[in-house]
């Protein structure tokens, strides 16, 4: 049993957990999992899905080795969006909490929540704001998770021809007024 | 003198008189000195035959006249009294027409039933009696059409002799000479006589079919009660017809022959500009006015040859055609007949659409009745407290009685013969209330409403109920009555759960049907008392039951490991196809019941042993506790593997807590490629939160089957399986 802990404090030893799978070796308390699965079982399917399936796994495995994680920093990542996605975090704080938790810096912590908004949380963004909105209703907007997209200018109006030539709308040719 | 020999002297003296009465003027003004020459008895031959024809024509022309003239129909004594003989005849036979419909009726007998009679018998029974003015109105109203034409036509005999000039074939009696007659004049002559015949011979035709047209529609028109009366019986369908066929014919005969008549003399009267239109030439220098005989007659041209016999096709050909085309007419009203009673059967209706729809209702109602007779259910079998069914129940009820009746002999199928009895008759009613249902006719509350309304043993009761199972309405308390009802009936109560199946018992809950599959007795969870062991005997709809049971998780997991058995039982054993397939899928979700069955029968436990040597390559080892512990993981593991995450998170919570059970999933998670455990488990996870008691599942695979820091990296274990609780996967 020590082996396998010893083995999983390698920097470069991939992680296996989900966010929601990433304490449940650890329970606190003694309700702790029948207490965990009646938070879990209400949630939305999308919200569900990135915190139960292994695609998460893989996409936190991937940050940690964009970013050279360890093992325990990919699983603070993995609590990390647990608990935006449980509302137990508010999205504002993430920055700050992944700087703080992963002890890095503010910049890469703001790459790395970029990152997981952008690419994980998509398919699942507004039931994500709604539950941030729900918990948080005092910080919405406070770096809040925005995903829109940059807006394109409108193209200028194609200018009238007030004197133009007249054009007939049908296929049907007025011969009355030919010569 | 003798007798003979007066009479003879007497014709010969008539018949001088007679040759002497036709005989040309010229002759008679001849004095008497003069001796006939050999042209003068040439000429007075062919004078003598040309006026013969020409009196007889004008004769014929005269009478002719007067046939076209004549109405068939109006006020005819003869005409009325023999037709009322007729007519008094007919009515006395509606009597015996009666007496013959009613035994017909009573025997069933083909198409003289009251059902297929009585409306033609009292149509004709009315107007049998106005079968005279019909047919006298009939006449009127193609006499209309006849008058068109006379009107038109006038004197046909004085209009020929107009376009026709029959006179000009002759020449004057002072231009017969010698000399014309050996130049050609002979064959003028001949002509002459020729053609007058034709003329004569087409008139005389048309003569003859004017003037027996009207003694015919007389005829027909006395025996028309007879022709009505005809129409009442199918086999004498003919007979109408064809006096139709007949009446029509000789009616219209006339108008169609004066049409010819009259497109004839049409043609006559432009004779010249025909003519000159035809060769393109003045009159003056129409060849066609020429003579063709010269000297001796200036009337027989080619223009005058060419219409003799055109007039005399036109007279001959328009009563062929005419009574070709009158033939054809009288055809058409059959044709008629049937188009119009297609029209009156579709004038709309109140309550039945048209008459032709309420003729098939009424036809599909009465086969109904034939078939069910005063149904079980019915209001009036109820109302007589079962009498009617009883006094008539349809062939439904023979069939019923037959069946019986070769049960209680012990006719071979007889028993089954008499439950699929009620499955049939079930079954017409079954597709009606199918389709109204689709249709939106009858909604759900009925249909339950009837289902409860008759026993399941009633034809309708069970179409109802078969219906409301279908539907997935079918609770638990309608379930067990109509299995309760159906408990004499195993055929029919299988077709019940047949049904069931396909509406997925989804009124009933998994663990009930499971319970009732089994015809179990006792108490649940929540300490209610269940008995359903009154099912025990419907092995049939036991067996349907059991076979949705093996493919609904929930309805597994309600099982008892007796229930489990009973199961097996029903199925045959662990040796059928049935018994395999059963293990197989129960033990999917209790693959405890399926290990503790296996290991606890010789045979099975011999393969059990066997399938254990086939994965570790030896037998189990150590005390025999320990290898009845490694046998029974190896047993359970062999079920995980046949499972899925659906069914593996569907084992109930008792097996997840069993220890052999963890050690199973233990080394069937060990088994797998790093990837394809890592996977396994997160979809596990999510299969086990959404199933009952989830959460303590969750628990006993972090806490006893993965261990905790349990790295999903485990290397493929090699050895033997544990012979006692492991914890943490070793490696």
């Amino acid at each position: 049993m020590d082996e396998i802990l010893d083995h999983q404090t390698q920097p470069d030893n991939p992680i296996s957990a989900t966010p929601f799978s990433v304490d449940l070796f650890s329970p606190s308390g003694e309700n702790f999992f029948e207490e965990y699965t009646k938070k879990i079982a209400p949630v939305s399917v999308p919200i569900k899905n990135i915190l139960m399936d292994s695609s998460t796994t893989d996409f936190v495995e991937n940050l940690g080795q964009a970013f050279i994680l360890s093992l325990e920093q990919k699983n603070d990542v993995l609590r990390i969006i647990r608990d935006i996605l449980l509302g137990d975090l508010s999205a504002g704080d993430m920055t700050v909490t992944i700087a703080k938790k992963l002890t890095i810096s503010q910049q890469t912590a703001q790459q790395i929540r970029d990152k997981i908004v952008k690419e994980l949380f998509a398919p699942a963004i507004e039931d994500i704001k709604k539950i941030q909105r729900e918990k948080f209703p005092d910080r919405v907007g406070q770096g809040s998770v925005n995903t829109t997209r940059p807006t394109m200018s409108q193209p200028p109006a194609p200018p009238q021809m007030k004197n133009g030539p007249p054009i007939n709308q049908s296929n049907v040719i007025d011969l009355r007024n030919n010569p | 003198m003798q007798t003979k020999q007066k009479q003879k002297i007497i014709g010969a003296v008539a018949l001088l008189a007679l040759l002497f009465f036709f005989l040309p003027q010229h002759f008679a003004s001849a004095s008497w000195w003069d001796l006939p020459t050999a042209n003068d008895l040439i000429a007075l031959f062919f004078q003598t035959i040309f006026g013969l024809i020409a009196d007889v024509i004008g004769v014929t022309s005269a009478a002719l006249n007067y046939a076209v003239s004549v109405r068939a129909g109006g006020d005819i004594p003869v005409v009325a009294t023999t037709w009322k003989i007729l007519r008094d005849f007919s009515n006395m036979a509606f009597i015996i027409l009666l007496i013959y419909m009613a035994f017909a009726t009573i025997f069933d007998y083909g198409k003289y039933t009251f059902k297929d009679m009585i409306v033609r018998f009292v149509i004709v029974a009315v107007l049998i009696n106005f079968s005279l003015v019909i047919g006298l109105l009939i006449i009127d109203a193609v006499q209309v059409l006849t008058n068109i034409f006379l009107g038109s036509i006038g004197n046909i005999g004085d209009r020929l002799g107009q376009y026709l000039s029959p006179g000009e074939l002759m020449p004057l009696p002072g231009k017969i000479s010698a000399a014309s007659l050996a130049g050609g004049g002979l064959v003028s002559l001949l002509f002459a006589v020729i053609l007058s015949s034709i003329l004569l011979f087409s008139m005389l035709v048309a003569l003859v079919f004017a003037f027996i047209r009207v003694p015919i529609i007389w005829a027909l028109l006395i025996v028309s009660p007879l022709a009505w009366m005809s129409h009442v019986l199918p086999s004498s369908e003919g007979w109408w017809k064809k006096w139709w066929n007949l009446f029509f014919g000789w009616n219209l005969f006339l108008p169609v022959y004066l049409f010819f008549i009259y497109i004839g003399l049409l043609f006559l009267s432009k004779r010249n500009e025909i003519i000159n239109s035809v060769i393109q030439v003045g009159t003056t220098a129409n060849p066609a006015n020429d003579p063709l005989v010269n000297t001796l007659t200036n009337g027989l041209t080619f223009n005058l040859f060419f219409f003799y016999f055109f007039a005399a096709v036109v007279m001959v050909g328009g009563t062929w055609a005419a009574t070709k085309v009158t033939s054809m007419m009288g055809g058409g009203f059959e044709k008629g007949l049937g188009w119009a009673k297609g029209l009156v059967k579709k004038v709309p209706l109140p309550y039945v659409g048209n008459l032709q729809a309420g003729e098939s209702a009424y036809n599909a109602r009465r086969a109904q009745f034939q078939q069910e007779g005063f149904k079980q259910g019915g209001f009036i079998n109820k109302w007589t407290g079962g009498a009617a069914n009883k006094i008539y129940g349809g062939k439904d009820a023979q069939s019923r009685a037959d069946a019986k009746a070769g049960s209680f002999f012990g006719v071979r199928g007889a028993d089954l013969k008499l439950q699929k009895e009620l499955v049939d008759q079930a079954g017409k009613v079954y597709q009606d209330i199918e389709r109204q249902f689709q249709d939106g006719s009858i909604t759900i509350p009925q249909i339950i409403e009837r289902a409860t309304k008759y026993e399941a043993t009633d034809s309708n009761g069970f179409a109802y109920r078969k219906l409301a199972a279908k539907v997935g309405q079918l609770d638990n308390n309608m379930f067990l009555s109509t299995l309760h009802q159906l408990a004499d009936n195993p055929f029919a109560a299988q077709e019940f759960v047949k049904a069931a199946k396909e509406g997925k018992f989804s009124k009933m809950k998994g663990g009930d049907l499971a319970l009732m599959a089994a015809a179990a007795k006792g108490k649940d969870s929540k300490g209610v008392v269940y008995d359903y062991s009154s099912l025990k005997s419907s092995v049939g709809a036991r067996r349907e039951m059991y076979r949705y049971v093996q493919s609904d998780i929930k309805a597994i997991s309600g099982l008892t490991y007796d229930g489990f058995k009973a199961g097996l039982d029903i199925f045959g054993g662990h040796t059928t196809a049935d018994g395999k397939a059963y293990l197989k899928e129960i033990g999917k979700v209790r693959p405890d019941f399926v290990a503790n069955y296996n290991l606890s029968h010789p045979d099975t436990r011999k393969e059990a042993i066997e399938g254990f040597e086939k994965s570790y390559t030896s037998l189990p080892t150590g005390t025999p506790a320990q290898q009845e512990y490694q046998l029974k993981v190896n047993t359970l593991e062999g079920s995980l593997k046949s499972g899925d995450i659906k069914t593996t998170s569907g084992i109930p919570l008792d097996v997840w807590k069993v220890e052999q059970f963890q050690e199973a999933l233990k080394i069937y998670l060990d088994r797998l490629s790093e990837k394809a455990r890592v996977n396994y488990v997160h979809r596990l996870e999510k299969g086990l939160l959404d199933t009952k008691g989830g959460d303590k599942k969750i628990e006993v695979l972090y806490t006893e089957i993965l261990g905790r820091g349990y790295d999903y990296k485990g290397a493929t274990r090699a050895g033997l399986p544990p012979s006692g609780k492991t914890g943490l996967l070793t490696k």
